[in-house]
This record gives C-alpha cells, sequence and structure tokens, in this order.
C-alpha cells in the first residue's frame, strides 16, 4: 500500500528523496519502495524518518 | 609430476593468491573505516539474490549430471562447473542489480555498466587472440562464458538504467 502520508510530508518540507535518503543514511530506491508501499521499513528506520521530517510514526506509518 | 598437474596445481595458486589479496585488501579498507555499506532493503535483497544464485547453480550442475549420464560431456568437467557457477552469479547479481541492491549507498550502477562491459569484452577478445594468433581453442569454454558474463551484466545493468530514467519520467509527470 502507497505510503502518501510520507510523500506528501516529505513534500510540505520540499526535500527530494535522494535528500531525505542522505539525511536518513539509506539509498534514495528505499525511499522510493517505502513511498509506492514496495518494502516495509524497520522501526528503526521508520523513527530515523520521522526524526527527520518531523512527524510521528502514527502520522507517518500507521493504517489508522 | 606430470603437466596437467602442474597446470592443476597452478589454478590453486592462482586462486589462493587472489583470495588472500581480496582478504588483506578488505582487512585495510575496514581498518581505514572505508567499508561498503548497504542499507537494510538492499541487505534483504542481497539474501534473496544469494538464494536465487544458489538454486540456479544448483540446477545447472544437476541438468549437467543428467545430460552427462545419457550424452558425452560436452565440455570437460572444469567448464561444465564453470558454467552452472557463471550461470549462478549472473542470476545472482542480475536479481541484485534490478532491485537497486547491488550497488552501494555511495556507488553509481553507472560505473559498473562500463567495468563489466569493458571485462567482459576482454575475455572474449582473449578467446579471439588464442584462436586466431595461437591456433588454440584454449579459455573456449572459460574466456566466452566469462566474457559473455560481464556482457549480459552489463546489459541488465543498462536496461536497468533506462528503466529507472523512464520510470522517473513519468512519476514527475504525475
Amino acid at each position: 500500500m502507497k505510503n502518501l502520508r510520507l510523500k506528501s510530508a516529505r513534500g510540505a518540507m520540499d526535500i527530494s528523496q535522494s535528500k531525505l535518503a542522505e539525511l536518513v543514511g539509506v539509498s534514495r530506491q528505499t525511499i522510493n519502495a517505502i513511498e509506492k508501499g514496495d518494502y516495509n521499513p524497520t522501526i528503526n528506520l521508520c523513527i530515523a524518518i520521522c526524526k527527520v521530517l518531523n512527524k510521528t510514526l502514527d502520522e507517518l506509518f500507521w493504517e489508522g | 609430476m606430470n603437466d596437467s598437474l602442474y597446470f592443476t596445481l597452478g589454478m590453486v595458486v592462482g586462486f589462493l593468491f587472489v583470495f588472500v589479496v581480496a582478504l588483506i585488501i578488505s582487512k585495510r579498507r575496514k581498518k581505514q573505516g572505508k567499508t561498503t555499506e548497504y542499507d537494510e532493503r538492499q541487505k534483504a535483497i542481497q539474501g534473496k539474490a544469494y538464494k536465487v544464485g544458489f538454486f540456479v547453480m544448483m540446477f545447472s550442475l544437476i541438468a549437467n549430471g543428467i545430460l552427462c549420464m545419457d550424452m558425452k560431456p560436452w565440455a570437460s568437467v572444469f567448464d561444465m562447473t564453470f558454467t552452472g557457477i557463471a550461470l549462478g552469479i549472473f542470476a545472482f547479481a542480475g536479481y541484485a542489480i534490478w532491485n537497486d541492491a547491488y550497488v552501494a549507498l555511495d556507488g553509481k550502477l553507472s560505473r559498473y555498466t562500463w567495468l563489466f562491459g569493458i571485462i567482459g569484452v576482454l575475455n572474449i577478445a582473449v578467446y579471439v587472440i588464442n584462436h586466431i594468433v595461437y591456433e588454440s581453442d584454449d579459455g573456449l569454454i572459460t574466456n566466452v562464458i566469462a566474457g559473455g558474463l560481464f556482457l549480459a551484466l552489463s546489459f541488465v545493468a543498462v536496461v536497468k538504467l533506462i528503466y529507472d530514467k523512464v520510470q522517473t519520467k513519468k512519476e514527475l509527470d504525475e
């Protein structure tokens, strides 16, 4: 399932996939895969992404 | 000791030398903090790629064995084994390249495209030179298979680069 919340949070901060990947320490393709719903990140990666985008886990990753 | 034993010993020493040099370089790089880094998704995909490569190699070796049961072996034992290994490596590397798990975080796929292409061409050239200049069929299987392997991987990398460009353009247009 696509993660549109992540994509829009990234867009709101005007950060490219490459920049977010660099800040979080993963490849751009991994960020792309997470946004497309092709990869489920580990909790550590989720937390790292939330810290960079200044969001909570619920806001970005909870399917509620 | 006869000639073929010297040839075999030479090959074993050659492999050991490459292995030891690779080990020394790897340990030095680790000490200098220059490790090759892959992210969690890449490591997971590499695990799958190793599985794919292993099974492809296993099935090709089994296929060789079955072929040899009824027919005359199509090549020497070494060449048949080498072919199976090459197919396994192609399966592993091809799967990893297609799923963006072959190149480390700080690497570029385009560099590997060139590197694989050059290695492939060099291998084929070695066989051609042996065949034309020295009129020998040395390397018919090993050099041709190795050359084919690297050219095939280079092709996969090129297709992947083109596919990524098209996908990125599509996503930007959306």
